[in-house]
């Protein structure tokens, strides 16, 4: 495509002067954040078509962003080179834990990748093309299996009489807590019993059953297969752990869990501390080029962010204890008490505090469930079971 | 705390909602840390509302409020005043993208860093007399990042700089350039008053976005990625716009021009480029010469 203007309206489109002062430099910086409300923007882009000095001045200052963000992201990723679980589809994300299953098991590792852990960087340079391979091996197998193994409900019926009457059996009572239970619930839970807890799974940190965050979609996460039973609890592992379910169902009456959210097992990534609440980017259109980024609640109410292979603290100047953080791309949402919603652009750079309000009041509860199809589509549900909706990422709520 | 003066007493229902949001986002805010008091805040606020412009901000004070950012806007102010410990986070926070976007803009390492450092003296509101103190930072609102107004602010004088300068051509370069004895710009084409008026007329009636599509594609030469970033859509997208945009505006044009009496084919010519014969050149003017008398070969003759 090469689009052509004759020459007689370029002329004319060059007459065109902008008889009004230039914008500040504050409102060309909102215009390329893109931050400015509708009308004020189309009034700057109006300025603009006429201006050539604006114009030089905001691509100019676009250009030095654009590369900042893009080395900001080359850094990270060179920083977290592993793959995340991504939000893309309950069917998905079941073959991501799958092939992550088998990626972490020694014996199902192919044979392409095996040198890979055993070399030098040579070998780890010239294999690169075979991990995209491997990965897509690993997928299709794991689906092959998934499909192979997946238990008929008279074969759960048939393991919930053998562990206990009336109890699901061992494996899906710590994933059914693990699902069905709130993010304050596993935080207020007592920290010491937290790892035991884990160490009940009698899984290693290594295995993937470990490693995996476990998604709250139900459905999805109950009928896999490929947790690992305790293999030998102890009896005072066991009770421990029942006396957390029993602590999770009497928070039964606290709202539900965002489904934009995902648990970290107490434990089990070697950074995470116990009740982690973590979330990973949800796909949107611009989204995916973020999705190394990996955000979380601590069991205090703290917004933590994991950067350079440590879990850096955010918002740190808020005392707002938080319940629920959301990540759409580069735009991350943290939802706390008494309102608080805050909203960064920049993956928790800069944080704006944005108002839940209309014309009958501002939101005074607490933010319990943060979700955005897009970034600028979303949901927010706070205790009382309110519900603010937002179709301009965040500028404008409406109660419902 | 100082802050920058009122320019306008608000009214009282701005000054209610500058209030309210005061009480409600101060604690939030660190502003306590930076030693501005709530009084102090709500002038920094009242001194951001009065200074915007109603007409195009709209007038949703407490919309408005909630979209500035608050945080960096109090930084700012608190630097402005001198504080710091404010200078400190302002430095801790920004130092090394200030002077990245200064590279990233200017391209040379030594004037990048020239550009940053006369920058920072504004910034911290040394004059070159370094008497009056007077930062550059009160220019900043809270409508967009701070950083990103760092990165406007750099531009801005990076252009100013650089016109500064321009007109200072060495010879050498003019020579090696071939433009020792440069000519003058042709005379601008004749324009058929009906061309003009549909040209016109049709470019007022394009969206604000189209023509600044036209404008960054046609008159600057941007490339399709630089407009797309500015934009934020995929370069794809522009191209599209773009063919969609020029198409329809030469369709239009010519409807107009052949309802304002011309034929399809004047039409079709007026908006082709420009024909040689239509350049209103004045070949005498043109060709005559600074130095009297006859031309090289007659004098030569005479001396001879």
């Amino acid at each position: 495509m090469n689009p052509e203007l004759c020459k007689t309206v370029r002329d004319a489109l060059a007459r065109q002067t902008s008889g009004e002062a230039h914008p500040s430099a504050d409102v060309l910086a909102s215009f390329v954040e893109q931050t400015l409300p509708l009308e004020e923007r189309r009034l700057v882009t109006d300025h603009l078509a006429r201006c050539a000095d604006c114009r030089e001045v905001v691509f100019l200052a676009s250009s030095a962003a654009e590369e900042q963000v893009a080395e900001d992201q080359k850094q990270e990723q060179e920083l977290m080179p592993r793959v995340p679980v991504r939000r893309i589809s309950p069917a998905l994300q079941a073959q991501a834990k799958l092939a992550a299953t088998f990626r972490a098991t020694p014996a199902a590792a192919t044979p392409a990748a095996a040198p890979k852990e055993t070399s030098g960087r040579k070998w780890s340079l010239r294999l690169v093309w075979a991990v995209p391979v491997a990965a897509a091996l690993v997928l299709s197998f794991g689906l092959f299996v998934q499909k192979r193994s997946l238990p008929s409900a008279p074969q759960l019926a048939s393991n919930a009489t053998r562990s206990a009457p009336g109890q699901p059996p061992p494996e899906m009572q710590h994933e059914i807590a693990a699902q069905s239970s709130p993010p304050e619930a596993l935080m207020k839970l007592p920290e010491e019993k937290q790892p035991k807890a884990a160490k009940a799974k009698g899984a290693p940190p290594t295995t993937a059953h470990s490693t995996l965050a476990y998604e709250d979609t139900l459905g999805v996460a109950k009928a896999r297969p490929m947790a690992p039973p305790p293999k030998s609890a102890a009896p005072s592992e066991a009770a421990d752990m029942q006396s957390n379910l029993y602590v999770l169902s009497q928070k039964a009456a606290a709202p539900p869990v965002s489904t934009r959210n995902t648990f970290a097992e107490s434990a089990t990534s070697d950074n995470a501390p116990a009740g982690a609440l973590v979330a990973t980017p949800q796909t949107s259109a611009r989204g995916l080029s973020a999705a190394h980024t990996q955000w979380r609640i601590t069991i205090d109410g703290q917004v933590e962010h994991f950067v350079a292979g440590a879990w850096i603290p955010a918002l740190t100047n808020q005392t707002t204890i938080f319940h629920t953080v959301a990540v759409v791309g580069n735009d991350v949402w943290a939802g706390g008490e008494g309102g608080a919603l805050f909203h960064s652009i920049d993956r928790g750079q800069h944080w704006t505090r944005m108002s839940l309000a209309n014309a009958s009041g501002a939101e005074a509860g607490m933010v319990t469930s943060i979700h955005f199809d897009d970034v600028q589509h979303g949901v927010v549900t706070t205790d009382s079971g309110t519900h603010w909706v937002t179709s301009d990422g965040g500028a404008t709520w409406t109660k419902q | 705390m100082a802050s920058t003066p009122v320019p306008g007493t608000p009214s009282a229902e701005v000054g209610t909602a500058i209030r309210e949001f005061c009480a409600w986002q101060y604690p939030q805010c660190g502003a306590e840390k930076f030693g501005i008091g709530e009084t102090g805040l709500a002038e920094i606020l009242a001194d951001v509302v009065s200074r915007r412009d109603p007409t195009t901000a709209g007038t949703d004070i407490p919309g408005f409020l909630a979209s500035i950012k608050l945080e960096e806007l109090v930084l700012a102010r608190a630097c402005a005043a001198g504080n710091d410990y404010a200078w400190e986070v302002f430095l801790t926070r920004y130092r090394a993208t200030f002077y990245g976007s200064a590279y990233k803009i200017v391209r040379e390492e030594s004037q990048a860093r020239e550009l940053a450092d006369s920058l920072y003296a504004e910034l911290y509101g040394v004059d070159a007399k370094g008497q009056q103190r007077t930062s550059k930072l009160l220019y900043y609102q809270g409508r967009g990042s701070l950083q990103g107004w760092l990165r406007t602010v750099i531009a801005q004088e990076y252009i100013n700089r650089y016109r500064s300068v321009r007109r200072e051509t060495s010879l050498d370069e003019a020579v090696d350039g071939g433009k020792q004895f440069e000519s003058r710009p042709p005379d601008i084409a004749v324009l058929d008053p009906r061309v003009e008026a549909a040209v016109s007329t049709e470019l007022a009636a394009l969206d604000a976005e189209e023509r600044f599509l036209l404008a960054s594609y046609f008159l600057d030469h941007r490339t399709l990625a630089d407009i797309a970033k500015v934009i934020r859509v995929h370069e794809s997208t522009i191209s599209r716009k773009l063919e969609r945009i020029t198409s329809g505006l030469h369709k239009r044009i010519r409807k107009q021009m052949m309802q304002s009496g011309m034929s399809a084919r004047e039409s079709d010519e007026a908006i082709q480029d420009i024909d040689v014969r239509d350049l209103r050149v004045n070949v005498k003017e043109t060709l005559r010469q600074e130095t009297p008398g006859g031309a090289f070969y007659k004098q030569k003759g005479e001396r001879g």
